[in-house]
């Protein structure tokens, strides 16, 4: 944002820009310093000086003089960088950037927090990296938030993790913003046809801060990139504390808390490993997979047209009538408890029953997830289940229904039928489906 | 003194929520209870200039995993850096804002948060936030430079640190380097200290206000000394960093050279010296012997000063051969001139090494920590760049709405000379004003005759803590029924006083009915009188026997007529 009005002016008139030293003068007091760009968080007629003591303080333009000292301008927004030298030795490890908290400084122009660190930059605030392993490749297909994540990039991001995998990278480690980090794990387990480690790691911390999370979920990334897993998996804080780090299946995680550092969990089944930044792996999971080096196929299709919709008291069934009437071919609808839906409401409109069925009709496939994400659906226990089966849901199991709408759009991609993808969705691919469920698999 | 600098740094805890979440503590109050453990690490970041700041680089060099301990009933996420801070806490804004009026400073237009960056582990997030929010302005004689509302830090434990305190609203007021020697620096604080007990709300205790002194002297450097809590103290620690940095100047020019640091275990595989014999021994020799016996300030010497180098690396401390060595056994140690050891930390040894060659260079710029009158190295002074703004949370716009509406903080005078106004004495007003039950004081005062509520809360109570009385549990809303059961006729002044002790424990609303089971209601004048018919003693015996009950003046017009 720019200086406006009155600032704008003032600054105009003593020929003063940001980066310049200047004397604002108003009343008894006066301001020296550096005037810093207008963060948008305030009004643009705030002049922002940064003071000699390190302080900025915001002064009103009305009744200021405004007078430039130096025309030395302080060059703003340099960071330290530094370029990976491979150790001879050590496994490589490809790396895909994509944005997010991990790539993110302090913006001075926006007062936020922006992507704009380059992974060299990154690499600056985690040198140690370097003596892990042997960064091969750096690749950065886009740097984007992953709010602003579709399912494009999920298929941009396992094209150029194949293709480093396949030019003979032993790993690799993609990061991600932590907010749809879990979407594109899953995308990449089901899109990246092979077994080589991949991990995905995002940060809660952004670098500029000496707390950073991700410093840590990049050397055990790292570590896990070179390990004998041959699994996507999402490798971030196992505690609050800077301790170690879980290697979350990438079908199987959630991010489960807005904030804090460990707020990825495995859901429905163990953390594969746990896993030390000085190396130390502990295996977590008895059905993780192993890795099996070779060629990794990428099959990074996807249906757009896949829905995920969530169902609350009330939530009217226009809502898939909608998408029926768009041409949606799958949807995966979040249902209460066991997989139950709305099926014989006092008011009949009310009743998900009808659209579901037409919406199969139209051959859309529908597939039943469940918002409590912990425990599995059944299709029988009560009669709403299986009057809703009846409409030709198919009932996702144990699977998150962020994974049933990953894995829908992708099946819906290769399989043309939709019988069959019915099929598919129940078929276990990379491990999204757990056939037992143990009393210790729940918070 | 010539070219002689001194300003003051006072830190006040503001007694409100934490500056930006929703947790109170008061550590100087509440008994610390173990909460939720973690362990985090710093690294060393770069400010909005891309400059990474000394004192950063400094400390994250150390490389250390810092352990917390978070209560839970004190400190939640935001402290534990878990979870982005809260709004600027609009009550503590207040307080800042009362005082800035009374030490008639501008208030600059927009408070904008910033971090400044502290990587010792005594802010979870490695940083400290901060905001300045006013400018210019002067007590008695002195100007004030800046006015901030900042957090406090953590509370250091022998694990490592514990988050009740952190977060709590801290006021930091810079004087102008105007301060002209110990003494006044001490009367300096003490009338800055009253003025905030005066003027806004504060915590109280042990710790709740620190005193930072800045010094120079020509030839000198600055140097900031921190934490100083005794203002008994602060003659005698001006005095001592004057006469240090007077050595220091001295020995400008110096030229020293020395061994690099090496390992020399094997001259202490068989040594007597307990505190060396089979450990791991750092060394070196320099051209400067006798140069480390020189005394600095009484109790003092440049050994002592080095050795603090040591220890802000972690070790325990250094042994040289400018000591006594038959204090350490040493005194047959074969190697000639200068050499100095340290077990176990060569990197402490390092640290000392790089200070002793600089010798030659006069003062170096540092933050120390105050002991008592003494000082002692703990960290290079911190550059400008350690500030970089806090983009969590938005610019607070002093309008002139906001301002109007906060009232200026009276000063202490103001403050006794409304209490004398209400009747209290001199003395007592002072006592009052000075006391942490000022606020109590004032929102109690119409409760019953303002002069018994001062001596209740300042005197009274105090007696009875000290009997053992749980005095801590009667609360302003107990306090407040007392005083309205007294100035109602319910209870007498003795029985408003023994009262207190009768209802610990008690809801308010029980207060009456658990007094009158305990005799504590007044007698009427018939009742009076009647009892003092049928008394067989004197008056004092009567008093003495009845006084809880009895009004004095009661019982001796009834002593009177029964006389008559």
């Amino acid at each position: 944002m720019a200086y406006e009005g009155e600032a704008a002016v003032k600054l105009n008139k003593a020929c003063a820009g940001e980066g310049d030293r200047v004397r604002v003068a108003k009343g008894s007091a006066v301001f020296e310093g550096i005037l810093l760009p207008r963060t948008d968080a305030g009004g643009g007629e705030c002049l922002v000086v940064k003071l000699d003591n390190g302080y900025n303080v915001g002064i009103g333009a009305k009744g200021a003089g405004v007078e430039k000292l130096a025309a030395k301008k302080t060059v703003l927004e340099k960071f330290a960088s530094k370029r990976m030298t491979p150790m001879k030795g050590l496994p490589e490890v490809a790396l895909v950037a994509t944005g997010g908290t991990i790539a993110s400084r302090v913006d001075y122009a926006t007062g936020g927090v922006k992507m704009v660190l380059t992974p060299e930059e990154l690499f600056a605030a985690v040198p140690e990296l370097e003596g892990v392993a042997a960064i091969s490749s750096v690749s950065t297909p886009f740097t984007i938030a992953s709010e602003d994540m579709t399912p494009r990039e999920w298929a941009k991001i396992a094209t150029e993790v194949g293709k480093q995998l396949n030019a003979g990278a032993t790993g690799a480690i993609v990061t991600h913003g932590t907010d749809t980090l879990a979407y594109t794990a899953a995308a990449l387990s089901f899109m990246l046809r092979g077994s080589k480690p991949v991990a995905v790691v995002g940060a809660q911390r952004s670098p500029d801060r000496a707390s950073f999370d991700g410093a840590m979920n990049l050397v055990c990334g790292a570590h896990y990139a070179k390990s004998n897993y041959g699994e996507v998996a999402v490798v971030m804080h196992g505690t609050p504390s800077d301790d170690y780090c879980y290697a979350h299946r990438g079908t199987k995680v959630r991010k489960m808390h807005s904030s804090r550092r460990d707020a990825f969990r495995s859901v429905n089944d163990k953390p594969l490993a746990k896993i030390w930044p000085d190396g130390k792996i502990e295996g977590t999971n008895a059905k993780a997979r192993k890795r099996v080096d070779g060629s990794v196929m990428v099959d990074a299709g996807f249906e757009e047209k896949t829905a995920l919709v969530k169902l609350y008291p009330g939530a009217p069934a226009e809502q898939l009538d909608w998408l029926t009437d768009k041409g949606y071919k799958g949807v995966v609808i979040e249902a209460y408890g066991l997989g139950h839906t709305p099926t014989q409401t006092f008011e009949k409109n009310k009743s998900w029953l009808k659209a579901v069925g037409r919406c199969a009709e139209e051959g859309a496939v529908v597939a039943v997830a469940t918002q409590c994400l912990y425990g599995r659906t059944n299709p029988f226990v009560y009669v709403n289940l299986r009057l809703m089966g009846a409409q030709g849901v198919t009932y996702c199991g144990d699977m998150l229904p962020e994974t049933a709408f990953v894995k829908l759009g992708w099946l819906l991609a290769k399989f043309k039928d939709p019988a069959k993808v019915r099929e598919e969705l129940l078929k276990d691919y990379a491990g999204e489906l757990n056939p037992r469920l143990t009393e210790e698999d729940f918070v | 003194m010539k070219g002689f600098k001194c300003g003051v740094e006072i830190h006040q805890r503001l007694d409100t929520g934490k500056l930006f979440c929703n947790c109170y503590a008061n550590p100087s109050k509440e008994d610390a209870e173990a909460g939720f453990k973690f362990a985090r690490r710093l690294r060393a970041t770069a400010g909005e200039l891309g400059a990474i700041d000394r004192a950063a680089v400094f400390q994250a060099a150390l490389g250390k995993t810092y352990n917390y301990d978070a209560p839970l009933e004190e400190s939640c996420l935001v402290e534990c850096d878990d979870e982005p801070p809260h709004g600027l806490n609009a009550e503590a804004m207040e307080q800042a804002l009362a005082v800035a009026k009374a030490l008639k400073m501008t208030l600059v237009d927009e408070v904008q948060v910033m971090r400044k960056t502290v990587v010792d582990g005594s802010a979870v997030g490695g940083f400290q936030r901060t905001s300045l929010v006013a400018v210019g302005g002067s007590l008695a004689d002195v100007g004030i430079q800046t006015l901030c509302l900042e957090e406090e830090s953590s509370a250091i434990t022998p694990e490592g640190y514990r988050l009740d305190r952190l977060g709590i609203p801290l006021l930091e007021i810079a004087t102008a380097p105007e301060i002209r020697d110990g003494g006044h620096c001490r009367e300096f604080c003490e009338a800055l200290g009253l003025l905030l007990r005066s003027a806004c709300r504060v915590q109280r205790g042990i710790g709740s206000i620190r005193q930072d002194v800045n010094i120079s002297i020509e030839g000198g450097s600055r140097i900031e000394i921190k934490g100083v809590q005794d203002l008994k103290a602060l003659p005698e620690l001006v005095n001592n960093e004057v006469e240090r940095q007077q050595a220091l100047v001295k020995l400008k020019g110096t030229k020293i050279k020395a061994s690099p640091v090496g390992d020399w275990s094997g001259l202490f595989a068989k040594s007597p010296c307990k505190i060396l014999a089979g450990k791991k021994v750092y060394g070196f020799t320099a051209d400067c012997p006798g140069l480390l016996k020189t005394q600095m300030h009484e109790g003092k010497t440049l050994g002592n000063e080095l050795a603090g180098y040591a220890r802000a690396s972690g070790a325990k401390g250094v042994i040289h051969s400018d000591e006594e060595l038959s204090k350490y056994c040493l005194q047959d140690f074969p190697k000639k001139g200068f050499w100095m050891v340290c077990a176990d930390n060569a990197k402490a040894l390092e640290a000392v090494r790089a200070r002793l060659l600089q010798v030659g260079e006069g003062v170096p710029e540092e933050t120390r920590r105050a002991d008592g009158g003494k000082t002692d190295y703990l960290r290079p002074l911190p550059g400008g760049a350690r500030m970089y703004p806090e983009t969590d949370v938005p610019p607070v716009a002093l309008t002139a709405a906001l301002v109007a509406g906060v009232k200026q903080g009276k000063s202490f005078e103001e403050r006794v000379s409304g209490y004398e106004k209400m009747g209290l004495g001199r003395d007592l007003a002072v006592k009052v004003a000075r006391s942490e039950k000022a606020a109590l004081f004032e929102s109690l005062a119409k409760a019953a005759e303002p002069k018994i509520v001062a001596a209740f809360l300042t005197e009274k109570m105090v007696e009875l803590r000290r009997k053992g009385v749980a005095v801590d549990e009667i609360g302003e809303n107990e306090l407040r029924e007392l005083f309205k059961l007294y100035k109602g006729g319910f209870l007498t002044k003795a029985g408003l006083e023994a009262a207190l002790e009768a209802v610990v424990g008690v809801p308010p609303k029980e207060f009456k009915r658990a007094l009158e089971e305990k005799g504590f209601k007044k007698l009427d004048a018939k009742q009076v009188k009647a009892l003092a018919r049928g008394f067989k003693g004197s008056f004092a015996e009567f008093m003495a026997e009845n006084r809880l009950r009895v009004d004095p003046a009661e019982a001796r017009r009834a002593f009177q007529k029964k006389a008559d």
